[in-house]
């Protein structure tokens, strides 16, 4: 029996807890062999994380990811030392988990390889944000097996031209994680140890630079957390940039006189999904939450006017509510008010993506 | 506008010369050429005058030269706040440039949109997604831009080769020898014996030009003997004469092909071009790498019209005026 070298890449937080199924489902199969490429910034920290201590991900088969330099200087070493490891281990798959610039320089050094280079995220595509000539649509093109996470995304690649037999509907891996590790988040309880009540706080996470890094629609934010937090409590995700950021802007005071937002900082995969599942609701602009929301049914509001995941939002658990306080109170009241409208769970979320990506993955090379 | 050209290879030097011909004056442009270590710089290209910033790369692998323009790029486009990134073909060296200039935010042009010559390569369709205006050659190239679902983007601006400067000095009728020129493209040490095989059975004298690399590949094989003699690289004017006096040119190169067409020499090409006027016309005549069907393509009659060449730099300006509306 032929033994295959499958690498699988990740570069930021989400790509890490999509990847960990992945890793799992390929460590299973006895004809694979697989391998993890860290490709974000500072290793280190990361490995000694409970989040990867909680995903179960290896030690690093190799770290082509730079912290210093500008940006081209950063891509230009991921793309050395992604061609590099593809070489000397005679990849025979690659898998890249999330898109962002890091991520389309390792398609592109690994599409002249003689592995198949394979998107786990293709077909995302933010309106008016990433566009036609946006980075998520170049990787797809250096891709030679799009592995949609959703219908949505699936029928996007098509109607762009991407030919029938390289596209596949897959599904999302961020509901193999949670169907993963739902269990010991359940057990976990970490609301309760943060002193919320199930189902009965809304939970905030916010990371989008668009929204962090400019001060109008941080207090934009602000505002929508005053407003919310008259409806239902908050528990707010607090990470170190949006920390900064408050700071700078002097906008951390009026985050902290608010009476009904409460900080919390879940460590690990586990507590988060603990967290998110006991939400009533959730508001981010994160995409993967969008996503694990979905799967898990818990009602989400997108601070964002755009989403890459339509999916979420075509299944009626996701609504765009922008950053404006009037129709995130409305969206809060309908579901508080049990108006929210029932979703159903998007084709193929079932918790068997990481098995139809192998299977392709085999079946291809 | 302020734009930026950046070519890699000597074609798309060729091809984006006259379109940056036709937009100085009028606009603030920047030209940075890259050459590979081992290739003869070809930057006499008459018009424009040589570049503003030359890169020389040694880097063997495609992601070491696209990761070396890439950075190159980025202090280029870093310095000059430029509006527009014009680029073209798909070399490693163009994707490093786009790649760059979509982390800088910077619309891009893409000439020779839709082009496919190679489809294991990603690159050509990596620079079509990456632009914003998509200048196309031929119906062809732009109707695979419509079916990839960027027809609004898509301009038919036709064949910048066309445009480029004439041969001075080539009396009708000199055609004289075959002119062999082996990029390397699809001709390799492997394939190599069958090429000068065919070579050798042709009744004229074979010129070909060859950088250090391909000497030392050539010398291995026994040349020059025979019919078959080898040159030093030629510089851009100096080749455009030897594809014009050419009775014939034999070549992997797909910019040499339509060249040979422009200059009204028959080429047979051992490696796609996608060029489908030239096929049409039977003035380019791909063949696989084999003994006897390079010279069945050689024996081939005369085709019966000339080359539809329009001239007065007709794509360069159609090019450069959709730049400049746009």
């Amino acid at each position: 029996m032929s033994v295959f070298n499958i690498a699988v890449i990740a570069a930021e937080r989400g790509g890490f807890v999509r990847a960990a199924p992945l890793l799992a489902e390929l460590r299973a199969r006895p004809e694979c062999n697989p391998r993890f490429v860290f490709a974000g910034e500072d290793y280190v920290p990361w490995a000694a994380s409970e989040l990867f201590h909680d995903l179960g991900l290896p030690y690093a088969d190799a770290v082509i990811g730079a912290s210093e330099g500008t940006r081209a200087e950063r891509l230009a070493r991921v793309m050395t030392g992604c061609e590099r490891f593809a070489a000397a281990r005679d990849l025979r798959a690659v898998v890249l988990v999330g898109q962002s610039p890091t991520m389309l320089g390792c398609a592109i050094a690994c599409a002249r390889s003689r592995a198949v280079v394979a998107h786990a995220d293709a077909g995302l595509r933010a309106p008016g944000v990433s566009g036609r000539t946006g980075l998520a649509a170049q990787m797809d093109r250096a891709c030679g097996l799009l592995l949609a996470a959703s219908e949505p995304a699936h029928d996007r690649l098509l109607n762009e031209g991407a030919a029938e037999e390289t596209v596949m509907l897959a599904g999302t891996l961020a509901a193999d994680a949670v169907a993963r590790w739902l269990k010991p988040a359940r057990e976990s309880d970490a609301p309760a140890r943060a002193g919320l009540q199930r189902k009965e706080f809304a939970l905030a996470l916010v990371e989008s630079p668009a929204t962090i890094e400019n001060v109008v629609n941080l207090r934009k934010l602000v505002d929508v957390l005053a407003r919310v937090q008259d409806q239902v409590p908050i528990a707010m995700c607090v990470h170190r940039r949006l920390s900064e950021k408050l700071k700078h802007w002097d906008l951390a005071q009026s985050v902290a006189e608010l009476p009904h937002v409460r900080e919390v900082e879940p460590r690990g995969y586990v507590e988060f999904l603990s967290l998110l599942d006991s939400a009533r609701l959730v508001l981010t602009d994160v995409g993967g939450i969008q996503d694990e929301a979905a799967v898990l049914g818990v009602p989400c509001l997108t601070l964002a006017d755009a989403t890459d995941r339509a999916a979420t939002v075509v299944c009626g658990n996701n609504t765009l509510v922008g950053l404006d306080a009037e129709p995130a109170g409305q969206a809060v009241a309908a579901v508080m008010e049990n108006r929210y409208p029932q979703a159903r769970r998007p084709a193929a979320w079932d918790g068997r993506a990481a098995e139809r990506i192998v299977d392709a993955l085999l079946e291809t090379v | 506008m302020k734009l930026l050209c950046v070519a890699g290879s000597r074609g798309e030097r060729a091809r984006l010369a006259p379109v940056v011909q036709c937009l100085e004056g009028e606009h603030d442009i920047v030209c940075a050429y890259v050459s590979c270590a081992g290739e003869v710089p070809t930057w006499d290209l008459t018009a424009p005058p040589p570049p503003d910033w030359g890169l020389e790369i040694e880097d063997p692998t495609p992601a070491s030269r696209v990761g070396s323009v890439l950075r190159w790029s980025e202090s280029l486009l870093a310095e000059g706040r430029f509006d527009l990134l014009l680029t073209c073909g798909e070399s490693d060296m163009a994707v490093g440039a786009a790649i760059a200039a979509c982390l800088a935010e910077v619309t891009i042009a893409h000439l020779d949109a839709g082009v496919m010559l190679d489809p294991a390569n990603p690159n050509a369709r990596l620079l079509d997604q990456a632009a914003a205006f998509l200048l196309a050659p031929h119906l062809e190239a732009v109707q695979r831009l419509a079916a990839r679902g960027m027809e609004d983007a898509a301009y038919l601006c036709g064949d910048t080769l066309a445009d480029s400067p004439p041969v001075a000095g080539v009396a009708s009728g000199a055609a004289d020898g075959c002119l062999c020129y082996l990029a390397g493209v699809a001709v390799g040490p492997a394939v190599l014996p069958a090429v000068l095989a065919a070579l050798r059975r042709l009744p004229m004298a074979v010129t070909m030009p060859a950088g250090p690399r391909a000497q030392a590949l050539l010398a291995a094989a026994g040349l020059p003997r025979g019919n078959l003699a080898v040159v030093e690289p030629l510089d851009y004017a100096p080749l455009q004469e030897a594809v014009a006096r050419a009775a014939l040119v034999i070549t992997d190169s797909a910019t040499l092909q339509r060249e040979a067409y422009f200059r009204g020499t028959v080429a047979i090409g051992l490696a796609p071009a996608d060029f489908p006027d030239g096929e049409r016309t039977g003035w380019v005549r791909p063949v696989a790498v084999d003994e006897d069907a390079i010279i069945a393509a050689a024996q081939a009659p005369p085709p019966p019209h000339p080359p539809e060449i329009e001239g007065q730099r007709g794509a360069a300006l159609r090019a450069a005026q959709f730049l400049t509306a746009s």
